[in-house]
């Protein structure tokens, strides 16, 4: 067992950018498969929150939900501060996970940021998806965006 | 509530779901539904009659109050199971003596040393209390019990339900990622003697899944719907509104009837990450996170918990206390609290110890 995490640890250096102390500290946090720490407790670990959690989203692939839980946290508690973050996943190919997410908190975002987000997703690669979802939105001023 | 369960029994014996057809009723398995009340002191007693033959027995009792188990009696009368030697130890067996819900499961044995079976009437009791634990007299309670006829302990049948919430079998990737992790989650069960057999299924219920805490019908109503001797497994794409969880289990043992948390509840868009698709490291978590779940519903607790403080009960799974021994002794482990990753790999959790393994088998739905 340990020889073989020392393998993984070697193929995963050369692979992936280091983390920094802090990263790899919201990582251990957001690694346990159950009563994951709250998005305060997260964003009491690092002086940085927007920019360690979105280098998790971006890098840490496994396990898978590491980076949506970093995700989710970057929405609810700092979605303006993540906007542009958010924005340019959104517009790029490889984030359909990230842009259900997005469909998902719209309701409980800022009018603002989500529709600023709504426009970047609905010009992005998961339109039609983002569409349809956009179109359940309990606020109307979401929903006339998908319409338009 | 009492109404309603009754119901879900009914229809769960004519399985009106149509399916692709992979599962099949077993007479291995007799279930018996009846009801009774707390007593004055608000104790509801439950006997459970043992004959040769039987190798296990699972009790899930439903209140609209709140439910626990206190002792069990084996049939010649000897106290075998008390809640205070386990409420505030630091080792887990059954989460049957933890108020959680107003449904509370047993299933027994646990452990080799707690088998075999005494033939005679084993009784149980459970509490009844209120919101401030007060114990409540005369209230009545559904109450089930199933016992398991199986010739041989070393292999079993799990039968599972998989039911795509609504909208996630339109999902290509979604079916797709989900049909291969049960594809690892059969490998990893068949190494102990466990054979999954599954089933799929589309439901009415929201892709926003709730807890499986008993605070709604939904997963009811979602498990009414088949055999009293499958496991449900519900994909959704978010569990109570987030995705900080990928997966819950509806109890430790969770019952195989119709009741408040008669499932095990999955995230498949937590399971997949933000690019909402399946890689192979994807799968293979997904398929270990999927038996590593429905252990728990089987009745396994993590052999250590995060922390170092509290333990399984079972006599295999080391007792280590600091992150490098546990990691290093029990990573592996497919129920360690959490895998053991890079940030872009994770050491495969799919060794399972005999004791674990034991313990599954004993689990009343394992046939």
């Amino acid at each position: 067992m340990i020889t073989t995490l020392l393998l993984m640890s070697g193929v995963a250096t050369a692979a992936t950018p280091t983390p920094t102390p802090t990263q790899q500290a919201l990582y251990d946090a957001l690694v346990v498969r159950h009563d994951p720490p709250s998005c305060d407790s997260l964003t009491a670990m690092t002086p940085d929150p927007v920019t360690d959690l979105a280098w998790l989203v971006d890098h840490a692939t496994a396990p898978a939900w590491v980076g949506m839980r970093a995700a989710q946290c970057l929405l609810t508690s700092h979605a303006r501060a993540s906007q542009a973050t958010f924005e340019g996943w959104l517009a790029t190919e490889g984030h359909r996970g990230l842009a259900i997410l997005f469909t998902q908190q719209v309701d409980q975002l800022p009018l603002d940021v989500a529709q600023a987000l709504s426009r970047s997703a609905l010009a992005g690669p998961d339109r039609a998806e983002v569409e349809r979802r956009l179109l359940d939105s309990d606020v109307p001023g979401i929903r006339e965006l998908a319409t338009e | 509530m009492v109404l309603m369960a009754a119901t879900f029994f009914l229809i769960g014996c004519d399985d009106p779901y149509e399916g692709d057809g992979d599962l099949t009723e077993t007479d291995m398995l007799t279930t018996t539904t009846t009801s009774g009340s707390s007593d004055d002191n608000g104790i509801l007693t439950v006997e459970v009659d043992v004959t040769d033959g039987v190798d296990s027995f699972l009790i899930t009792t439903v209140t609209d109050w709140w439910i626990a188990m206190e002792a069990l009696y084996d049939p010649d009368g000897n106290l075998v199971l008390w809640w205070e030697d386990w409420y505030e130890s630091e080792y887990s067996l059954t989460n049957a003596f933890f108020i959680e819900s107003g449904d509370s499961e047993l299933n027994w044995p646990i452990r080799e040393d707690d088998g075999p079976l005494q033939t005679g009437t084993w009784v149980a009791e459970f509490a009844i209390t209120d919101n401030d634990t007060n114990y409540v007299g005369s209230f009545p309670a559904d109450i089930t019990v199933q016992t398991k006829d199986d010739p041989n302990l070393n292999d079993g049948i799990i039968r599972a339900r998989i039911v795509y919430a609504s909208g996630v079998q339109r999902d290509d990737e979604a079916t797709a990622g989900t049909e291969a992790g049960v594809e690892r989650w059969r490998e990893i069960w068949a190494t102990e003697g466990l054979e999954l057999q599954v089933d799929y299924a589309s439901g009415d219920i929201n892709a926003n899944l709730p807890w499986p805490d008993g605070l709604t019908s939904d997963i009811a109503d979602e498990s009414a719907n088949f055999w009293d001797s499958d496991v449900t497994v519900i994909i959704g794409e978010e569990i109570d509104g987030s995705q900080d969880y990928y997966g819950v289990s509806g109890g430790i043992p969770g019952t195989l009837i119709a009741g408040p948390r008669s499932a095990v509840v999955l995230s498949w868009l937590a399971n997949a990450g933000g690019d909402g698709t399946f890689d192979d490291e994807d799968i293979r978590l997904y398929g270990e996170t999927l038996a590593h779940e429905v252990g728990h519903y089987m009745g396994l607790y993590h052999p250590v918990e995060d922390g170092w403080e509290y333990w399984d009960a079972l006599g295999d799974t080391v007792e280590c206390s600091n992150t490098e021994d546990c990691e290093g002794q029990l990573g592996d482990n497919l129920m360690f609290p959490y895998p053991v990753c890079t940030f872009t790999e994770c050491v495969p959790a799919d060794q399972i110890s005999a004791d674990q393994a034991g313990a599954s088998h004993r689990y009343t739905g394992a046939l």
